[in-house]
């Protein structure tokens, strides 16, 4: 992210105020990971676009109700954009199973590769963390990904993983732990 | 709750896995407690960086068009023709229906207070008739002693009344006075005459009394006897000496069996009396 912190949370004062300059630069500081994030989760770019644009649209509405004292900008934008897109992983279930019975595909497409800008700014604290993870016992980081990507709940995932639902919930604790420290670490 | 349980449902919770008494019990512990609240709020900082370890992806220039217009749209509603005109007509209109109101608020105010005093005059009526009634109900609950009174008066006269009637049914039938009879003895010899005796008898109790005034004491070795004369007997029987007092005194006598009576007689008989009469008869008195 190009804004520090502190600048993404005058900036979200500014658009609540409706300017749309300090929009525009909230757009441009989280749309990367915004997107990132909503084509890992939903793999298909239409769908990403759609919640992206939920994601943005809801910022530029419910500015006046940022609360700084209870999360970040960024913290805020991406529990919106999960929501947003586990509720589309949800209802699309149903549409797949829908074309499944069809005997047609959804559609798919590759996103964009990230401009250099774009790839400077992110990459660095990206792959440090990214680095950690892979750290991360198979089960444990297979938790968090199916918990945080895919949107699934404990008992999905311990059908998933085959592991029990008391399993899931220590997996999620250590993997927590590692998170936490990481995250004092790159600030 | 103990640290690991606290971090457990913390981790959880941030990556939205918690859900029913689980997630209830939680919001409700970070809602009133600031070190769940601030270890939630530090795990969903953790989680958020897992986002963004994602390799960043420049997303396609219509998406930001997408967002501009469609947030534009949200932030600027272009208006038509009437668009300047459309706050001063709502004003307006509230204006008008705020003086609709108020008039009918008026209205209201007034029926509000005539039926207020309607109110007022209705208790004030229902007060004095309630009072009204209080009074008649003492009356009556005052007349109703009396009337208890005069019952219980009437009851013990009828029962006086009754219980006369039968004292006085018991006296006629104890009548003292029926079958009485006066008998007046007159002189059966010239010497005697001008000696008045007289004698009542009861028939009912076979018992009589004879008056001695008037009759002298008798002669020394006589005495005067009282005869009961009849029809049932053959001969008189005796009713006893008469014990005189120089013309004063009185004597009961009487009969110990039940027999008519038609007369009484005294005789002069030797003293002590006798059996049957043996000397002259001087007064004789018929009953009637």
């Amino acid at each position: 992210m190009s804004e520090p912190e502190n600048g993404l949370n005058d900036l979200i004062r500014e658009v609540a105020t409706g300017n749309r300059h300090a929009f525009e630069r909230v757009y441009d500081a989280l749309s990367p990971t915004l997107y990132a994030l909503a084509i890992r989760m939903l793999a298909r770019l239409e769908d990403a676009e759609d919640v992206v644009q939920d994601v943005f649209v809801k910022i530029w509405s419910d500015a006046s109700q940022f609360d700084p004292s209870r999360g970040t900008v960024p913290a805020w934008a991406t529990t919106i954009l999960r929501r947003r897109a586990i509720d589309r992983i949800r209802s699309r279930g149903r549409r797949d199973r829908l074309y499944e019975a069809a005997g047609k595909e959804p559609s798919t497409a590759q996103p964009n590769p990230p401009s250099p800008a774009t790839a400077a700014a992110f990459s660095e604290s990206a792959a440090l963390l990214r680095q950690k993870l892979d750290a991360l016992p198979a089960e444990v980081r297979g938790t968090l990904e199916l918990a945080y990507f895919s949107g699934l709940s404990q008992t999905e995932i311990a059908e998933e993983l085959k592991i029990p639902i008391t399993t899931v919930k220590s997996h999620a604790r250590r993997a927590m732990q590692i998170l936490r420290q990481n995250l004092v670490r790159l600030q | 709750m103990n640290t690991e349980r606290l971090e457990e449902l913390a981790a959880l919770y941030a990556l939205d896995l918690l859900e029913g008494a689980e997630l209830a019990e939680f919001e409700a512990l970070i809602r009133c407690d600031e070190a769940p609240a601030a270890l939630a709020k530090e795990c969903r900082e953790a989680v958020t960086h897992l986002g963004l370890s994602l390799p960043a992806l420049e997303p396609p220039a219509r998406l930001r068009r997408k967002v501009m217009e469609s947030t534009q749209i949200a932030a600027v509603v272009p208006g038509p023709w009437y668009g300047e005109v459309l706050p001063w007509a709502i004003a307006a209109s509230f204006a008008l229906a705020a003086l609709v109101l108020w008039n009918q608020g008026q209205q209201s105010e007034q029926r509000v207070n005539a039926v207020a005093r309607e109110l007022e005059t209705l208790k004030i009526q229902i007060t004095e008739i309630t009072s009204h009634r209080d009074k008649l109900a003492a009356e009556l609950g005052q007349a109703d002693g009396q009337r208890d009174e005069m019952r219980v008066r009437l009851e013990k006269l009828e029962n006086e009344r009754r219980s006369l009637q039968l004292q006085m049914a018991t006296l006629q039938n104890q009548d003292p006075l029926d079958g009485l009879r006066f008998v007046r003895l007159e002189a059966q010899q010239n010497v005697w005459k001008g000696t008045d005796i007289t004698a009542v008898w009861y028939p009912n109790r076979l018992e009589g009394r004879i008056d001695l005034a008037g009759l002298t004491i008798a002669e020394p070795g006589k005495d005067y006897q009282l005869w009961i004369i009849s029809p049932d007997a053959t001969q008189p029987i005796s009713a006893g000496v008469l014990i005189t007092a120089d013309g004063h005194g009185s004597q009961n006598f009487h009969l110990d069996q039940q027999v008519k009576v038609a007369a009484l007689a005294i005789s002069v008989e030797p003293k002590g009396g006798s059996a049957s009469p043996t000397g002259p008869v001087i007064l004789v008195g018929a009953i009637n």
